[in-house]
Parts: structure tokens; sequence; C-alpha cells
């Protein structure tokens, strides 16, 4: 029993920050990612309303739906980040220690939740601004920036998770 | 600032010469006819009716458009977006096309278009009817009785055709069989049993049985189908007969279709010249109609660029006898339109201006301050020499083989030098193509000269980074209020110029300074400086900022809410911390995109190298193309948000000068410019 015990013990020390790191970028990634497809198909919904009048707005159509796709490149990367850093693709050996592990995922969180709203949101704005080109292709300078005022906080949420990841020393 | 001074040209022309001198303003194409002058009411004969001539052009360039439209798709080759917006016009000049627009018989082209087009109308109708009718007989297809039975019917027998539920198949079966015996016949006929829900049935009775037989129908919700009455042999002979008939259709439809495209072929580009030379036309007439008129003399108005006055005399020089020339400044209350002028590094971003806003006349033209700044944030947002490498060499490729003008060329120029900065911005931080040269053994030999010019590592060393970024954009907010106050200065509004942006300059750099002193980057000697700045400012605002209100109560308080303002220019700094997260996410894409492709070249035997090659060139592809959207839209955000709000107003109207306005066709000056009318 004891044995057990100590087995457990010992590969939880090994293994197991690293594990919560695994499941933090895992969160990233699946939030931003769903956050992004939610967005995404919003967008498609206005974008296919506006080419059942006139299939020639594709393009413009095209460049504002894939707007909210960022955020899933985000959590991607911020993902990617974190199982670089805590050494699963590879490269030298790196001891995590259960806190570091945590620190990792808590890092990951303000991509994960970030992502996930702000894609959501900018879906509604690019479905707005899709309107918008179906009546004035002309505008599409103004209706491209729109939705992009809400990808900043993403940008910021990337940016936090970056800088705190980066402040972890292992 | 950069803004073109404007005047007020009022030209009073002997009407002998007005259509010669209309003709070589809209050629030179530097004047913005202002229509419908300060009492040009509807009583000014030509004021509110438009002249026949102008009616006569509308015409044409509505048959011009119908006929454009049929043309186009029958056009032969089919030039994608990209090459027939890069594509090269061709020249006409004037009297070419006027020559043209006098001999081509036009209206005898749009008689027969528009005859093709009602005969593809009539084709494609019964060709429709033909597919309906063919379904319909398909489904009887067994069916024994010819068809007049269920059409005309004979003097003592009639039939009726249609569809009811499958379920009710056996009902009808025993009430037809009850009621109408031996006197009729019944056709019942489920297609497809398994899916269909309903069956098709044909019921031949005698007249006299017809009203039991209604009621039968009625009771199985039997649906009645009415056949054309022209059809009377059996159902193969009517199918193939509307086979044939069909056949003789699509024959005739591609005749035609073929017709259409020789057409097309011989006369698109000259519809499109006319096109083009009729609303040329039309422009003068609407100039023309919006002049003043008395019996002998036409009155025009115009704006000017002063610089282009010089022009216009000497263009009018042949008709000075005939007309009289008053150059004016804009008056008090009348808004000049504003025309951007700036030196050829910045005034590619002029279409970037003018979409936020077109700048006030008489205000500041922000292109050429925003256009540096422009430059390098889009640099270290796309952060990556290959990308900028890459971008810069496709674009100066498009721009020296296609001849574009306009907009599109101004925005290609932008996004050009954009990539030499992204260049620049690359080899400062070290990423090329990301850390492609780390990555892949046979590229390490670049490292000492990769090395040699790295400045920064936002990989490894972000803060250092970030902070670069934060001061630039705490540099543009600072040049943007120091628009704004030499600005107020200009205007002679000293009160606005030293309280409202003299105090925050103050406060701003003093606290920035304190700032720089607390984390130990600026000597502790300056902290005495960077207190008495922030104080002086602060005192400024506090006392300044509230003078509108009443009474002194309500000045201390709007003075010291006031200086809450500062959260806001600390959000806009920090806002610059974008440029830092687009740098790095780019990077970030092509180190995993690297990873992957090293993973799978050393992974998979024999084929990886190919796997990994087609992995990074499709990767970074991807990653380029959505970088640069990313970077030029918040680069420009930067611009129009955080810079903008500082100085700029954009209430102006953007000049839009009289000139040969085409569509198609470049027009030329041809050599001798005469043009009769």
């Amino acid at each position: 029993m004891d044995q057990v015990v100590a087995t457990l013990l010992n590969t939880m020390s090994e293994q197991l920050g690293a594990m919560i790191a695994v499941l933090g970028a895992g969160i990233a990634a699946g939030f931003a990612g769903s956050g992004s497809a939610i967005g995404i198909a919003i967008a498609d919904e206005a974008a296919a309303g506006v080419m059942t009048e006139d299939p020639g707005k594709f393009g413009l159509a095209l460049l504002l739906l894939a707007l909210p796709g960022t955020q899933g490149i985000y959590g991607l990367l911020a993902a990617f980040f974190a199982i670089l850093k805590v050494g699963l693709l590879g490269g030298a050996a790196v001891k995590v220690t259960i806190w570091q592990g945590i620190g990792i995922f808590g890092s990951l969180m303000p991509i994960a939740i970030a992502c996930y709203y702000s894609a959501v949101a900018q879906g509604k704005a690019s479905a707005g601004a899709i309107l918008l080109i179906s009546k004035r292709p002309e505008e599409i300078g103004k209706a491209v920036i729109l939705p992009a005022m809400v990808e900043t906080y993403a940008v910021l949420a990337l940016l936090l998770s970056i800088i705190l990841m980066n402040s972890i020393k292992l | 600032m950069a803004l073109v001074e404007m005047k007020k040209v009022e030209l009073a022309l002997h009407r002998s010469v007005t259509d010669r001198v209309v003709a070589s303003l809209q050629r030179l194409g530097c004047c913005e006819i202002i229509r419908g002058g300060p009492d040009s009411a509807s009583e000014k004969a030509g004021g509110a009716t438009p002249s026949d001539e102008l009616k006569r052009y509308d015409n044409l360039l509505a048959d011009a458009r119908f006929a454009l439209r049929f043309l186009e798709t029958y056009r032969g080759e089919k030039a994608g977006f990209l090459s027939r917006a890069l594509a090269e016009k061709p020249q006409h000049s004037m009297s070419e096309l006027e020559s043209w627009s006098k001999e081509t018989d036009f209206q005898q082209l749009i008689l027969h278009l528009r005859n093709l087009e009602r005969q593809f109308v009539e084709i494609r109708t019964e060709l429709s009817q033909i597919a309906g009718l063919e379904g319909i007989l398909r489904a009887f297809g067994e069916l024994p009785q010819p068809l007049f039975f269920f059409t005309t019917g004979t003097e003592r027998v009639k039939g009726i055709l249609g569809t009811l539920p499958a379920d009710q198949v056996d009902r009808l079966e025993v009430a037809f069989s009850a009621h109408v015996g031996k006197e009729g016949e019944l056709f019942v006929r489920i297609n497809n049993p398994e899916k269909d829900k309903d069956a098709k049935a044909a019921l031949v009775y005698l007249r006299e049985n017809e009203e039991k037989v209604a009621s039968i129908c009625s009771e199985v919700s039997f649906n009645r189908i009415d056949l054309p009455r022209d059809l009377s042999g059996t159902v193969g002979e009517e199918i193939a007969r509307l086979e044939a008939r069909k056949e003789l259709l699509v024959k005739r439809e591609t005749d035609l279709q073929n017709q259409a495209r020789s057409l097309a072929a011989e006369w698109l580009s000259r519809v499109q010249a006319l096109s083009d030379y009729w609303s040329v036309m039309k422009g003068r007439y609407e100039a023309l109609d919006s002049s003043e008129r008395t019996e002998q003399s036409h009155f025009i108005r115009f704006w000017a660029p002063a610089e282009s006055l010089e022009k216009i005399k000497k263009e009018l020089e042949p008709f000075r006898s005939l007309s009289e020339t008053t150059v004016k400044a804009p008056e008090e209350g009348e808004v000049a339109p504003s025309l951007l002028k700036n030196p050829a590094w910045a005034s590619p971003c002029e279409p970037l201006t003018n979409m936020f806003g077109v700048p006030t006349y008489g205000g500041v033209d922000p292109t050429l301050m925003m256009a540096p700044f422009f430059y390098v944030f889009f640099g270290m947002c796309l952060g990556d020499a290959g990308f900028g490498i890459i971008l810069s060499a496709l674009l100066g490729w498009v721009l020296l083989k296609f001849p574009v003008g306009g907009n599109l060329r101004k925005l290609l120029v932008v996004m050009f030098i954009c990539g030499l900065s992204t260049i620049v911005m690359g080899a400062l931080t070290g990423s090329w193509l990301a850390n492609t040269i780390d990555s892949f053994a046979f590229l390490h030999f670049l490292r000492p000269l990769r090395d040699r010019l790295v400045v920064w590592d936002p990989m490894n060393d972000p803060m250092t980074y970030l902070g670069v970024c934060l001061a630039l954009g705490f540099v543009q907010l600072i040049f943007g209020l120091c628009i704004a106050f030499w600005d107020a200065l200009r205007r002679k509004s000293y009160l606005e110029a030293f309280a409202d942006r003299g105090g925050w300059i103050l406060l701003l750099n003093g606290v920035a300074l304190l700032f720089l002193v607390m984390i130990g980057k600026a000597p502790a000697s300056m902290g005495m400086l960077a207190k008495s700045l922030s104080i002086a400012g602060a005192v400024t605002l506090l006392l300044t900022q509230g003078r509108s209100k009443k009474g002194i109560l309500g000045k201390a308080f709007s003075g010291a809410l006031s200086l809450y303002g500062i959260t806001s220019y600390l959000g806009d700094t920090l806002s610059y911390s974008r440029l830092l997260a687009l740098g790095l996410s780019g990077a970030a894409i092509g180190l995993i995109i690297n990873l992957l492709a090293k993973m799978i070249s050393e992974g998979v035997p024999y084929v990886g190298w190919i796997l990994a090659l087609i992995l990074f060139v499709v990767g970074n592809i991807f990653s380029l193309a959505i970088n640069v959207l990313g970077a030029f839209v918040h680069s420009l955000r930067l611009q129009y948000v955080e810079f903008f709000s500082k100085f700029y107003e954009a209430n102006g109207r953007l000049f839009s000068p009289f000139c040969h306005e085409t569509q198609f066709v470049k027009i030329v000056d041809s050599c001798g410019q005469q043009e009769k009318q």
C-alpha cells in the first residue's frame, strides 16, 4: 500500500505540473476555437443572406467573416507556447513543478476567456459590417475597421498570456 | 497644412464660345463646377429642366448600359477580376470618339440586341414549359389511352388525370367499380411504392357519369391535372414530339448564342468606348445646364486650386475677347472643397486619410504626419523580414507590370512601402520567416549574418520590446497633441493652445518622465524636473478646464474632473501594445509551422521532406495572408482611433474635378484638340 502511494506521489511530482499546463492548453485552444467558429457562423449567416441578393459580394463578405477567425489562431498559438514551454514538443527535458503547472494554467486563462467572448462578439460586429457593404461596397475600409475594434481585447489577452507565461521561470 | 489653397473663379462668357470653353475646362480637369448658384432659382432658364442634349445623352447611356450588360455575358475571354482591374485601358482621343459616335448606327445595334434578348426569353420560357409537361407525362408513363380523352374528350367519353394520396387508391378502385363499373376505365400507377406518397390516376368514363365521378374524386382527395388542349396522341408519342421540339429550341438557342458571341466580339469594346464618351458629354452638358444664362451670355462658377489658375488662364486665352474671369478667395460661410497634396512618399496614404473622413478645408491634413507611423507600425505588426521581402517583391512586380492608376495604385504603393518597412523591422528583431534559419540545419550558416542585425528579441525578451512599442505610441500621442497645439496657435485661439493642449503636453511628459525615473531608466536627478512638469501641467488643467462653467465651485469641480482624462491617455498608450502582440503572433505561427515541418521531415521516411516543404509553403502563405490583414487593420486603427482623435477634424468635402471621367477607356489629347460642337 505504501508503495502504491509512494509511486503515485512520485509520478505526481514528476508529471502533474506538465499535465496541468496541458489542461490549460486544451482549454485555451478549445474555447478560442469554439468562439471563432460561433463568430464566423454568425457572420456567415449575414453573408449568405447578402449573397442571395448579390453573389458578387462573396469576396468582400469573405474578408469580413474571416475576421473572427483570428481568436482561434491566438488560442492555438498560446496552447502551442504552453506545451513547448513544458517540453512536450521535443527539445531538452524540462522539470515542471505542480505550482509552475498551475501558473501556466493561469496564464492561459486570459486567452481562453477573452478569445471566446470576443470572437462571438466580433462575429456579430462582422455580420453588421457585411450588411453595411451589401448596400455600400465602397465603404469596405470602414467596414473592416469596425469589427477590428472588438479584436483589440483578444490581442490584449494574447499579450498578457504571453507575458505571464514568459514570467514563469522553469 | 498640406491642403491645396482653393480659389473661386467666376467666368462670364458669350454664348457663342461657351461650349468650347466648357470642353477645355473638362479636358484640363482641375476645376470643380459649382452647381446651382446663390440665386439660380427655378425661374432661370435651363435651371430646372434638363436641356435636350442632356436628355439625349441620358437616353444613349441607358441604352449603352443595356448593351454592355447583354454583351458582357457573351464576351469571349473570361478575364479574372484582378487581371481586368489591372489591365491597361485602351486610349482614344475625344475627336476619334466623337466621329465614332456619329458614324455608328447605335440604334440599329440596340434594336438587334433587344430582339435577341426577347428571343432568348421566349425560348427559355418554352423550354421550362416543356420540362414541366414532360415531367407530368413521364409520371403517367404507361397510360393506355391516347391523351385526347383527357384534353378535349370525345362526344360521349371524357377522362381526367390527377394525383391522389397513395393510401386512398383502394377506396378509389372500390368506388369506381361500384359506381361506374364497366362503363369506364381506371388506370392507377405508383411510380415508387416505397417513397411516393402520391399515386397517379387516370379515369375515363361516359359523360353521363360525370357527376358520380366528381363526387368519388372529392371523397378520395383527388387532385386534378389539366393538360394543354393540343396534346392528343399517346403519352409516348407526345413525349417524342416534345423532345423533338426541345431539340429544335436548344439548337436555336445555341445559334442565337453564337450570334450574340460574335456580336460581343465585334461590338463590346466599341460600345464601352462610346459609353465613356457619352458619359463625358453628359457631364459636360450637366455643367452647362448648371450655369446661369442670359440671352447672350453664360455665367459659370467653379473652384480651382490656386496653383492651376495660370494653366486655366492660358487655356482660356483664345477666348479672351468674349469672356471675363474673376478670381476670389472663398467667402465667409462658403466651404471650399479639399484637395490633398503631399510629398511622393506620403501621398499614397491619402486614400487612408479620406477613408476616415476628408479633412476640413483650412484645417490640418494628417496624411504627412500619419504616413511614417503607419509604415513603421505595419512593419512591427507583420514583423518578419521574409514576409517583407515577399510582400514588397510581389507588389513591386505588380506596380512595374501593370499600369494601374488612381487610388488602387496608391494602395499598392502603400503596401509596397509597408513591405520594405517590414523587412527592416524583421531584420531588427531577427525574424526571417520566423526561426527558419535556426530550424533547418542547412541554413545555419546564415546565423552570424542575421545576428549582426538584431537589436531586440521579442520572443525571448518581450518586455523590452513592449517598452519600445509603448514608447513609440507615447511619442505619437504627444505628437498628435503638438499638432493640435500648433493648429490652435495658427487659428490664434491661444487659450485653447496653451490651456487645453499645453496643459496635457506638460502633464503627460512629466508623468512619463516620473515613471522612467521610478523604474530607473532615467537618472534620478531628472525627478525634480519630472515633478515640476507634472505639477505645472496639472495646475494648468485644474485652473482652465472648468472655464465654461459658472461659479467658482463648478469651475473647480470641472477642472479637477478633467484630470481624470489621464486614464484615457493611459489606455491609448497601452493600446500600442498590440504592435508587440501581433508581431509575436506572426512569429509564433511561423515557429509552429517550422516545428511541424521539422518533425515531418525527420519523422516520415523518404517523402518526409516533400511533405515538409508543402507544409512550409502552404503554412507560410496562410500566415502571410492573415497577418497582412491583421497588420493593416490594426496599424490603421492606431492612426484612426488613437492618433486622429487628438487633433483631426474631418468635416471636409473631397475636391471632385470636372474632367474626362471614364470607366473603360483612357481619353488622351489628340494633336489638334479641336472639338467642334
